[in-house]
């Protein structure tokens, strides 16, 4: 989610404004100016790229970030910051008579700017704390923002796969376990795909829900989502699988507009990954054993009929 | 020879992919207006059922489609949402007896249903083999996404018209895609990558499988519907190559003549379909010979004499360029 700046952070936006501004009329009131061959350019230059560079990150930081304390501080340190630098820069255009409190002013502002963004840094280390705290279960020790599927925000396939390929390494024993959710063409085919979105994501909730701090839940593919367990025995794993399996046949999903609930069920598979073995083969087992179940349960509906 | 379609021919209506594409972009919250930019296609001509659009049309909007969508599945969900189509071309296979008559309603209507492929089937051991050409030549990783999405249409409608999971061997000529997992979880784990040729194979007993969801009624009536619709059968390049498959030697001189068009402006016109008439020859004798080599089990010297080679080195020679490996590698 992105945040619209002169919606979300009115206050701030104008903060920064006003200090721009200010900056401007501070100079042009008390400065005079220079003549054309006083002006040293690579100064301009130099002085102008810091100016640009902190409105860019100011800028960043009001479109990624929702409101609130860290926010406010990163981004009033910053401004203040890029207030003095601006006075800095129309110094050279303009010569300030030698008065005290201006250079007091250009120069004053901006330790104190460093200070706030320092402490707004501070606020965001302890805000990242509680938000990798949320993070359990949904991710390792690897953090890849690319590697995020959009519609559950759970990792993709390629995560999985490197966070299993990092366990292999290490030597661990590593139980992998696949949960695909049965004829989910289907519910996409009668309830559309936004229906069928929003219950990949509801599945994924619950899914975490069952799944112990240190697992990781991985959407693999299309409806087929991935559990990594590190050191579970082959008696815990199947029991969390068939503890996630009852969850979603109990869970009553509501599709937008129809009356009756609908109830999940899904196939479930589970490989006992060893240090030999490479992340792909044991995926590929997992998928082999999930299609082999979907072809049995085929016949047996062929022979019940 | 002149029933043909051109890149430019708006003929098809807005039925089946291009639906299928503008719902499910809509439903992942992509604005329309984004997804039509650069494809010559508007709102309106959506809304209109008289519009008719052309290959390239589609192509482009193919092509937008994939980029907005970004996730590695939007291929195999806009597969499987092509037989969910309404159209009369389409409910035909629906309601078909088996999916043996279902392939031929979808070779019948291919112009409509899947306009960018067009294919040729051999029966040899109770094996059905498809090979898989492609009807309008396009640059490769676009062409590769487009075998995505008609590899899980088809693998969809298998699974739609026997009611379980039927195996289904799919040999790729580009190499192996990044997101492999999502070809295992969409097309299953029979999967082969840089192989000569686009080839799927299913056994013969899945074509005689009863469909479910058969209704020899509806066929019938959706069926003599489309009777009185005249519809156009081949695309420009399948034109040509079928063309060039029955006369081994012709020459461009020669079809061009055929064609009805100088030969000057026969080349533009391939020109303007991206392909060169000695790739398009190379394309179709590069399929002959691995048909006539691994299904007809035809020896070297057959082979290079019924494709008008001057001897078996040059053939051999010719062979390994197309492929990378000798005839005689391609047998085992």
């Amino acid at each position: 989610m992105r945040f619209n700046p002169f919606y979300s952070h009115r206050f701030l936006v104008n903060t920064v404004i006003a200090l721009l501004l200010l900056a401007f009329f501070l100079s042009a009131f008390f400065g005079e100016l220079k003549a054309k061959e006083h002006i040293q350019w690579l100064d301009v230059l130099g002085e102008g790229g810091i100016v640009l560079m902190t409105l860019s990150w100011i800028t960043a930081l009001l479109v990624s970030r929702p409101a609130g304390k860290v926010t406010r501080y990163l981004v009033c340190g910053l401004a203040i910051f890029m207030f003095s630098a601006t006075l800095d820069l129309l110094d050279e255009w303009l010569i300030q008579p030698s008065q005290l409190w201006l250079s007091w002013i250009e120069s004053l502002p901006a330790p104190i700017g460093m200070l706030l963004t320092s402490l707004g840094l501070y606020y965001w280390h302890q805000e990242q704390y509680v938000l990798n705290k949320q993070l359990r279960r949904r991710e390792a020790h690897l953090r890849q923002h690319d590697k995020v599927c959009p519609i559950t925000g759970l990792y993709k396939a390629d995560y999985l796969q490197k966070v299993l390929t990092d366990q292999l390494k290490v030597g661990k024993p590593v139980i992998v376990g696949a949960i695909d959710v049965r004829d989910f063409s289907l519910f996409n085919r009668e309830f559309g795909f936004y229906e069928g979105d929003r219950l990949l994501r509801e599945i994924s909730e619950l899914i975490l829900m069952n799944c112990r701090v240190g697992d990781v839940v991985c959407r693999y593919a299309g409806d087929c989502f991935m559990i990594l367990m590190p050191a579970t025995s082959t008696a815990q794993g199947q029991e969390l699988l068939r503890q996630i399996k009852s969850a979603l046949a109990h869970c009553a999903f509501k599709v937008e507009g129809i009356k009756k609930a609908r109830f999940q069920h899904v196939t479930t598979e589970f490989v006992v990954g060893t240090p030999q073995q490479y992340a792909h083969d044991i995926t590929h087992q997992l998928q082999l054993k999930l299609q082999q179940q979907k072809q049995q349960r085929a016949q047996q509906r062929e022979q019940l009929c | 020879m002149n029933n043909y379609v051109s890149v430019d021919t708006k003929y098809m209506s807005s039925e089946g992919m291009i639906t299928a594409i503008v719902e499910l972009a809509q439903s992942r919250g992509i604005a329309l207006h984004k997804l039509l930019r650069g494809t010559g296609i508007f709102e309106q001509d959506l809304l209109c059922f008289n519009s008719t659009f052309s290959v390239s049309q589609q192509l482009r909007l193919i092509k937008q489609f994939k980029v907005l969508m970004e996730d590695s599945d939007s291929g195999f969900l806009l597969g499987s949402q092509l037989i969910n189509d309404t159209s009369k071309a389409a409910q035909t296979l629906l309601y078909s007896a088996h999916l043996g008559q279902a392939l031929n309603q979808l070779n019948a209507f291919k112009m409509q249903l899947s306009p960018l492929l067009f294919n040729k089937t051999h029966l040899k051991n109770a094996q059905y083999y498809i090979y898989l050409h492609c009807g309008f030549a396009v640059e490769e990783e676009l062409y590769n996404y487009i075998l995505e999405v008609y590899a899980a249409a088809f693998y969809s409608l298998l699974k739609r018209l026997t009611g379980e999971y039927p195996q289904c061997e799919f040999d790729f000529n580009f190499k192996k895609p990044k997101h492999i997992h999502q070809y295992e979880q969409h097309l299953g784990l029979k999967l082969r990558f840089e192989q000569p040729c686009t080839r799927w194979t299913i056994a013969q007993s899945v074509l005689k499988k009863v469909n479910p969801n058969a209704s020899r009624l509806r066929f019938m009536q959706v069926h003599s519907q489309l009777q009185s619709t005249a519809y156009t059968r081949y695309s420009f390049i399948e034109a040509v190559w079928c063309f060039l498959s029955r006369q081994k030697e012709a020459g461009l001189e020669q079809t061009a003549t055929a064609f009805a068009m100088s030969s000057a402006t026969f080349k533009r016109k391939l020109k303007h379909h991206n392909i060169t008439f000695s790739s398009l020859v190379d394309e179709q004798k590069k399929y002959q010979a691995i048909y006539l080599l691994t299904l007809k089990a035809k020896g070297n010297e057959q082979v290079a004499k019924q494709l008008a080679f001057y001897d078996i080195p040059n053939f051999r020679r010719a062979f390994k360029r197309w492929t990378g490996l000798t005839p005689s590698q391609i047998k085992t």
